[in-house]
């Protein structure tokens, strides 16, 4: 994959090479969407910012291959894109209702499985959905953008510590609000004592 | 402490973060507490399906392309001393059909966008022309809040395009489709929403307008507050609206709908230059208590004593699908009632409770037939 990013960098930016464009867009815009997404709450908007990110990128493809890691610049200039557009249009787009804009991917598309079940699924992307946004940001890029620590790091500024007490604390709260999976309270001292107690 | 590091390192294992000595320290833990075993199991193959994960549904990434090339040209347009070289490389990339396509399409947009201009009159100011902005709802009911507070439902396939600086000294905005307006009370700055060819001036109110391109009216209900009316074409004829009162306003050539007339009782038509119009009472319906005209941004369809032709353009609207009757006997009976997030087929069974009657969904389409013979 890495080495095809760099064919495709090499292609853009020496022979303005346009199905080479078009495939990075394919690689990187589900991501990137599902990103502005996320800290926009806003569809149509994350989609242009995505767009803006790409329309840049071929407008500077001649200092393309000068990018050290692609996909970090990308979700930073995602981010910073989204930075801007939100505070300049302020207020209104904080107030933009999540649950109405941000459409469900629909679950039929679960295969059954032996060990987790449908509604185990169901409880599992629900704890997601209710952790704190900061640490769902962070959990979300982890898991489905299959980003490194470091990388995320990078792209929200923030110390490589903060990232892992945050996946620490997604978790656990997930572990939690999961009943099956839910370890007991005081786990390890309740068992303890009744172990003292039977001896 | 113990329990914490059981999450950390979990944390970090199911991420791909954990070092070799992390993980030995994991196992070395779930050897000690079996229990937790099967927990870690479940949780990193829990994790692992990402694939039915994401709740953040991305649009396909053909047509999401094929939007952003139209972007890409548009803006190698705006600054073509900036990369001249650009376009005509993408001309000459030998993708000829794709860029045909993005050609044909970004031309099918300047041409809706100036049929919109052209349509709604709106006086096309080139020196501030981004100052505007435009919202579209899509395939769903969105709430807004505008810069100034005011609050602004917006139905589906509608859109809003209203000046950036909104409520500072002008309050601008342009209705296509269907929306409600909860306005924020500004005396000094006057709000004017021009819906086809009606111009809607307000302070601060709440009514729905509804002005779809397809309808030959544009329908106006007050809920509180009051509302000044004029027509583009007679600025001088302006009409007040009362609370709780809904007018119809036809637009363009076509002569007052049957539908004004069909509640004769309760509506006073006037006559004025060509322009005619009636104004009703809105009325409650009586289960729901709920006004059938803003019961949408509830997402609740009211309808109280319709015929099945007028509920099926309802249904059509807020389903987003096309619905054909194609028994006229059937299509003048009268409904009363109220959907609530009932799916199109709930709602559709609801209906046949009342009324004998068949119906096939193709997709898209909708099907009305008359009763089946079967079921007789």
């Amino acid at each position: 994959m890495e080495e095809r990013i760099s064919y495709l960098l090499e292609r853009i930016s020496t022979a303005s090479d346009q199905a080479a464009y078009r495939e990075l867009y394919q690689i990187y815009f589900p991501p990137l969407y599902r990103f502005a997404c996320g800290l926009t709450r806003h569809e149509a908007l994350a989609e242009e910012i995505v767009s803006d990110v790409f329309i840049n990128i071929w407008k500077g493809r001649e200092t393309l291959t000068s990018i050290r890691n692609l996909r970090v610049y990308l979700f930073v200039a995602v981010k910073n894109l989204c930075h801007r557009s939100l505070s300049r249009m302020g207020r209104e787009a904080e107030m933009l209702n999540e649950e109405m804009l941000l459409t469900e991917a629909s679950v039929d598309a679960l295969q059954d499985d032996l060990l987790v079940s449908r509604e185990l699924n169901e409880a599992f992307e629900n704890a997601v959905a209710a952790l704190p946004e900061r640490c769902r940001l962070i959990f979300r890029l982890v898991r489905e953008e299959g980003l490194r620590y470091r990388e995320i790091a990078m792209i929200l500024n923030i110390s490589h510590k903060t990232i892992e007490a945050q996946m620490t604390i997604a978790t656990r709260q997930i572990l939690k609000a999961i009943p099956g999976l839910k370890r007991p309270e005081n786990h390890y001292g309740r068992s303890s004592e009744k172990k003292s107690s039977d001896t | 402490m113990e329990s914490l590091t059981f999450y950390e390192l979990l944390a970090r294992k199911i991420s791909g973060e954990a070092n070799s000595e992390e993980i030995s320290m994991l196992e070395q833990h779930l050897q000690l507490h079996p229990e937790d075993r099967p927990i870690a199991e479940a949780f990193a193959q829990l994790y692992q399906r990402k694939n039915s994960s994401s709740r953040i549904s991305t649009p396909p990434v053909d047509k999401a392309w094929e939007r952003h090339l139209e972007r890409l040209r548009a803006s190698e347009q705006d600054e073509p001393a900036h990369q001249p070289s650009a376009s005509v490389q993408l001309k000459s990339a030998g993708r000829s059909r794709q860029i045909w396509m993005a050609a044909a399409s970004l031309v099918f947009i300047l041409a809706s966008l100036l049929f919109f201009q052209w349509y709604s009159k709106q006086p096309l100011k080139t020196d501030d022309s981004d100052e505007w902005l435009t919202y579209e709802a899509g395939n769903r009911r969105v709430r807004l809040t505008l810069k100034d507070g005011t609050l602004v439902w917006l139905n589906k396939n509608s859109r809003i395009v209203y000046n950036r600086d909104f409520g500072k000294k002008k309050r601008d905005l342009t209705l296509t489709g269907e929306a409600f307006f909860d306005v924020h009370h500004d005396p000094q700055v006057r709000m004017v929403v021009h819906a086809r060819n009606i111009d809607i001036t307000v302070k601060g109110t709440a009514f729905n307008v509804m002005a779809y391109p397809s309808d030959r009216t544009v329908e106006t209900s007050l809920i509180r507050g009051s509302v000044q009316l004029s027509t583009q074409t007679d600025r001088q004829m302006t009409i007040l609206l009362k609370p709780n009162e809904k007018i119809s306003i036809p637009v363009g050539d076509e002569p007052i709908q049957p539908k004004e007339t069909a509640k004769p009782e309760k509506s006073k038509s006037v006559e004025s230059q060509e322009i005619l119009y009636s104004i009703h009472r809105l009325q409650e319906e009586q289960q729901s208590k709920l006004i059938p005209e803003i019961a949408w941004i509830e997402d609740r369809l009211v309808f109280q004593s319709e015929s099945f032709q007028e509920l099926a353009q309802k249904l059509a609207r807020f389903y987003g699908v096309t619905v054909e009757i194609t028994d006229p006997a059937i299509a003048g009976k009268r409904f009363t009632g109220s959907f609530y997030r009932e799916s199109l087929e709930e709602a559709l069974n609801a209906l046949q409770l009342t009324c004998n009657f068949s119906y096939r969904i193709n997709g898209n389409g909708v099907e009305i037939q008359g009763p089946q013979p079967s079921s007789q």
